[in-house]
């Protein structure tokens, strides 16, 4: 019996020590006690760094001095969003609505990139204006929910975004309010 | 030596051969029984003809179709569907059940036969099967949930350019829309389906049963007639659309077959006045009604699932092929189960982001099963399409295709 609460008093004092020093316990796994795994870390913040981005290009694009400038800081835009949706973990593609994967702000904003990028889109303001009309749908198609009865509609981040920057450089554009954050 | 070292092989295709038309027969046993458990007791009309399901009182679709002598051209589509055998022969029994016919051999899954063999044979299989087509029994059983499918409205149109006259209440659904909607879907599936790029008819059917239970007269704000077009896809298809070259492309190239629907799908399209936010929607009469609007909605319906599927940057064959399953037997599956994807919240671009999701989890070797239970796993669109089959069918498997078109 003495044996046995020895060896016990033993175990409990390698236990409390190894606690002591931080050394984490065999049996505890840190990512899922946090819920935070190396790849959601990574994927948080390119997502959060692309609605970063988002945010101060609509910011800066209608002060820009002239129409070169704008199509200028478009074209950086463009180029980070990239940058951050080729970073970003595969299987962290799909976000939510409200705080989407940087993957699903540049397939949205694509629609916009490429819509500038037609012929005559930059220097002609009527060619502007027909490229212009159906783009606010194209952006946030499909404007239907998976319930054929189903009659709410609602239009995510990213959507509501890219339909401003749309508005900002086809002049005056229809685009839906954006949620709020 | 050789010849007997291929003895087993060719062997276990033969019994794979032999036993599929046994597994056919079961399965053409079940279908027959589901079709048969509910049959459906025609209420009269004044007029003469039977009410499905509906208001005995609204008949002004069902007048529609059986109003002769009205070929103006506006309304050439009903017109040739009254001059077509179809017509001729309508079921005499409501809901009458014919035997589907799906007996092709299923080597797929016979452990013996060797993948690249498997790989050939489906290919080979593929190229030479004939087109399949949606059974009309399966249509008038769809139809038969519209009065469960809340939040549309009903309209009657008169031509594809007049306006819509809004219908109170659901209209009378008689076995002559039914025909109608046979003879206008598999119309526009033999004009579209081409060898070795069919069109699942199977797939077509949960797809349009889903989205309308093949009402061609409903419309709400999420989409318009029997394949819930928005302006957009209609836009998209209709001249100077993104898709329209690639639709008047495969068109041409099916000749005679597309002859109906030529000049429908190369028309201009028709616009609104622009909304207060600056929209322009296509007139609803071109998408709608029992007329050239089901028409042009069917074939723009389903050469934008085509669009998606092979042609628009980034289709569904091209991601498959990007991930490695171009060669897979079940490509074909694949491919079609991940065009649906372009029919979720996240649109067209859906395919892309499942895809690149799945990236890492997806291989070569996989089963059809656990590809489709991963994409399910990320697309309500596709379990909302197997529920409303369901709503239909109960939880039988029922083949909704036959191998020839009876019009």
């Amino acid at each position: 019996m003495p044996k046995i609460l020895v060896v016990l008093a033993v175990v409990c004092g390698v236990l409390i020590a190894r606690s002591a020093s931080g050394e984490p316990k065999p049996s505890t796994n840190r990512a899922s006690a946090t819920n935070v795994s190396p790849d959601a870390a990574t994927e948080s913040k390119n997502s959060r760094q692309a609605r970063s981005v988002v945010e101060k290009a609509i910011e800066a694009l209608p002060l820009a001095a002239s129409e070169s400038a704008r199509w200028q800081r478009l074209d950086l835009l463009e180029q980070e969003l990239r940058k951050l949706f080729e970073a970003e973990p595969e299987e962290q593609t799909i976000g939510t609505d409200q705080e989407p994967s940087a993957a699903q702000i540049f397939f949205t904003f694509e629609e916009v990139f490429a819509a500038t990028r037609e012929p005559g889109f930059r220097d002609s303001p009527q060619q502007r204006r027909e490229i212009c009309e159906g783009l606010s749908t194209r952006i946030a198609f499909p404007l239907r929910s998976t319930r054929p009865d189903s009659r709410e509609v609602t239009i995510t981040w990213h959507e509501a975004r890219a339909q401003q920057v749309a508005r900002i450089i086809c002049g005056k554009f229809p685009t839906q309010a954006a949620p709020k954050k | 030596m050789r010849t007997k070292s291929l003895w087993p092989l060719g062997f276990s295709i033969f019994v794979a051969i032999l036993w599929s038309p046994a597994l056919c027969w079961a399965r053409v046993t079940s279908a027959e029984n589901a079709l048969t458990k509910s049959r459906i007791s025609p209420v009269s009309t004044n007029s003469g003809s039977a009410c499905l399901v509906g208001s005995q009182n609204e008949t002004t679709l069902s007048d529609r179709l059986t109003r002769r002598g009205r070929s103006t051209e506006a309304v050439d589509f009903l017109a040739q569907f009254q001059n077509s055998r179809s017509q001729r022969q309508l079921p005499t029994q409501v809901a009458s059940v014919e035997s589907p016919e799906n007996c092709e051999p299923d080597v797929r899954y016979s452990p013996s036969v060797p993948p690249p063999v498997v790989r050939t044979l489906i290919a080979t299989a593929s190229a030479l099967a004939p087109q399949r087509f949606v059974r009309r029994q399966c249509i008038q059983r769809a139809m038969m949930r519209l009065p469960n499918v809340g939040g549309v409205d009903y309209y009657d149109c008169e031509t594809d350019s007049s306006n819509p006259r809004e219908l109170r209440r659901l209209p009378c659904i008689t076995t002559e829309m039914v025909a109608y909607t046979h003879f206008t879907v598999n119309e526009a599936i033999n004009c579209l389906s081409q060898p070795g790029s069919p069109i699942d008819a199977q797939l077509l059917f949960r797809k349009i049963n889903n989205e309308s239970a093949f009402a061609g007269f409903i419309r709400n704000q999420n989409g318009t007639g029997i394949g819930q077009l928005v302006s957009f896809g209609a836009r998209e298809m209709g001249p100077g659309g993104r898709g329209h070259n690639f639709l008047m492309e495969r068109m041409q190239r099916r000749g005679r077959a597309c002859d109906r629907f030529t000049s429908l799908a190369s028309r201009e399209l028709d616009l609104t006045s622009p909304n207060a936010q600056g929209e322009r929607s296509v007139r609803t009469c071109q998408l709608v009604g029992m007329g050239n609007g089901m028409a042009r909605n069917m074939i723009y319906s389903i050469g934008l699932f085509l669009y998606y599927r092979e042609a628009m940057p980034h289709n569904a064959e091209q991601l498959l092929r990007e991930a490695g399953l171009g060669d897979h037997p079940d490509f074909l599956r694949m491919r079609d189960l991940l065009t649906m994807v372009a029919y979720s919240r996240e649109g067209p671009q859906g395919m892309r982001l499942v895809m690149r999701q799945l990236r890492s989890r997806l291989s070569p070797r996989m089963s059809l099963r656990a590809f489709q239970a991963m994409v399910e796993g990320q697309v309500p669109y596709l379990v909302e399409t197997q529920r409303r089959f369901q709503d239909v069918f109960g939880q039988n498997d029922v083949d909704c295709t036959e191998s020839a078109r009876r019009l």
